[in-house]
């Protein structure tokens, strides 16, 4: 029986799932690259990712809200509530899951995020 | 997330990504509906005594509404994106947004707010001679509106004709809003007499809401009741006192464009209006332009008269939920041929050019609303 799973197991299981989908990890900064409060955005593949410090912790999203096509990174992070606000209309996206604050049943991707020594890596 | 593998690992790129899509360059893109707030000391130098003394801030009457409450914004909301005071600002913002030309609109944007007559021409000519002094010779790339006092309309009508050789003026400026009566009324006439005689389009942009001096104003709480549905419900009876006191009848050859003042109502509008003009058309003889002319009827059925004499900038576009509904309202609508672009920069409700590129219009249609229409439409060259 597998079962409990050693961590190694549990990352071997992880790599084959990753192959599977084909996701990919990029490295998108250093720690300190992205302040409280503040987001950036990189390009991993073909997405373009907003990602954001926010009460301590890391964020990534989509960087293009899908409204009208603004560039989320630009936003202002709202710590207390854990949304960013789109630069042109105001529309409230929770970090923590892509939702739309006034209307959840609209939501952008959210992306995992790790800090890894000092780097940022974010899955794709 | 556990880190699972280092192998595949990539390092991101860091970006600036510019949301505005880059296929704009290759259309000339014509802005028409762009906000201009110069400073206000700079203004005064440019006012008349007394009030270049006295009016040390913007005499607003009505006071500010604001929406703070609806997106956290303090202020009047209309200067989220920045705020064009000089040409260099404009100039500046206009390559950001990806635009070849523009047609300034005042940033004050309620005129209708100023209640004092001589205060409101007093700022009106200062605002346009600062537009001919400081503004149009940067470059022929920005045209302007010509702002007027609307509820006194021979002091308009003379502001217009002293400032409007200037080719730099375009249009005349004038706001629908909730606390004035609608403009198509005949006592406006001196105005659409001066604009036609100069070539010069009449705008009627969104200004004053539900304000204080309407009673519709009291039952109304929200900010999307206001500016979201007051707006086009007043826009709409603008436009429909233009059509059935025969504006265009006696001046065939106006040609208006609304702006904010929202756009998929047309068909609503359009039936609506011929039906109940065909059944109830007794009362257009009645009208002071029709007992002038002694004619009985409008020339044509009410809807007809927009292709003649009316269009409409863009923004705000609102999409429907159903993505192929947009389609079906844009051949309803006419919007290909109907819509010229504006940006409404740097209010919150900005529309980049973006939109132009959804694949429900084609190629045709989008060379039309973002550049032609608007070099068609306006008498002047752009």
């Amino acid at each position: 029986m597998d079962y409990p799973r050693s961590a190694s197991r549990k990352a071997e299981i992880r790599g084959k799932r990753a192959e599977l989908y084909n996701m990919a990890e990029y490295i998108v900064g250093k720690v300190d690259d992205i302040p409280e409060g503040k987001g950036i955005a990189v390009e991993a593949g073909r997405r373009a990712i907003a990602v954001f410090r926010s009460g301590g912790k890391l964020y990534a999203i989509a960087n293009k809200c899908p409204h009208k096509g603004a560039s989320l990174c630009e936003g202002e992070v709202v710590v207390k509530d854990g949304i960013v606000r789109c630069p042109w209309h105001h529309w409230n996206w929770q970090l923590g899951n892509g939702k739309l604050e006034a209307d959840p049943r609209q939501s952008l991707r959210t992306f995992e995020v790790a800090i890894e020594g000092d780097d940022v890596v974010v899955r794709v | 997330m556990n880190v699972i593998s280092k192998d595949n690992r990539e390092h991101a790129r860091r970006i600036k990504p510019n949301p505005i899509d880059p296929r704009a360059q290759n259309y000339k893109v014509v802005d028409t509906d762009f906000h201009f707030l110069p400073d206000w000391q700079a203004l005064r130098k440019f006012m008349k005594e007394p009030f270049k003394t006295e009016l040390t801030k913007y005499p607003q009457v009505g006071g500010d509404y604001s929406p703070q409450y609806a997106i956290g914004i303090e202020g009047t909301g209309q200067e989220t994106l920045g705020r064009a005071s000089t040409a260099a600002d404009v100039l500046r913002v206009m390559d950001e947004i990806a635009v070849s030309t523009v047609i300034l609109s005042p940033g004050f944007q309620r005129p209708q707010s100023i209640f004092h007559p001589a205060m409101l021409a007093a700022v009106a000519s200062a605002y346009n001679d600062y537009l001919v002094a400081e503004v149009m010779p940067a470059s022929p790339r920005i045209k302007c509106e010509i702002m007027i006092s609307h509820r006194d309309p021979a002091a308009g009508a003379a502001e217009i004709r002293r400032v409007a050789r200037h080719p730099g003026f375009v249009s005349v400026y004038t706001e629908f809003g909730g606390n004035y009566e609608p403009i198509g009324t005949a006592k406006h006439d001196p105005i659409y007499e001066a604009a036609v005689e100069n070539d010069l389009l009449v705008t009627s942009h969104v200004g004053t809401f539900y304000q204080q001096m309407s009673p519709l104003h009291q039952g109304t709480r929200t900010w999307a009741e206001l500016v979201g549905i007051s707006a086009v419900s007043i826009s709409m009876a603008y436009v429909g006192s233009m059509i059935l006191q025969g504006l265009f009848d006696k001046f065939p050859t106006l040609h208006v464009i609304v702006k904010e003042g929202g756009f998929w109502w047309l068909p609503e509008f359009m039936a609506r209006a011929d039906d109940y003009y065909l059944g109830h058309p007794g009362d257009i003889k009645l009208t002071e332009r029709k007992l002038e002319s002694g004619e009985q009827f409008l020339a044509k059925l009410p809807s007809e008269y927009f292709d003649s004499n009316i269009r409409f900038s863009s923004q705000p576009v609102c999409f429907p939920r159903d993505p192929k509904h947009f389609k079906m309202l844009m051949e309803l609508c006419r919007g290909e041929d109907m819509l010229l672009y504006s940006s409404d920069w740097p209010h919150a409700t900005f529309d980049p050019i973006n939109w132009a590129f959804d694949p429900a219009i084609s190629e045709e249609g989008r060379k039309k609303i973002l550049s032609e229409n608007a070099r068609n439409w306006f008498r002047r060259p752009l």
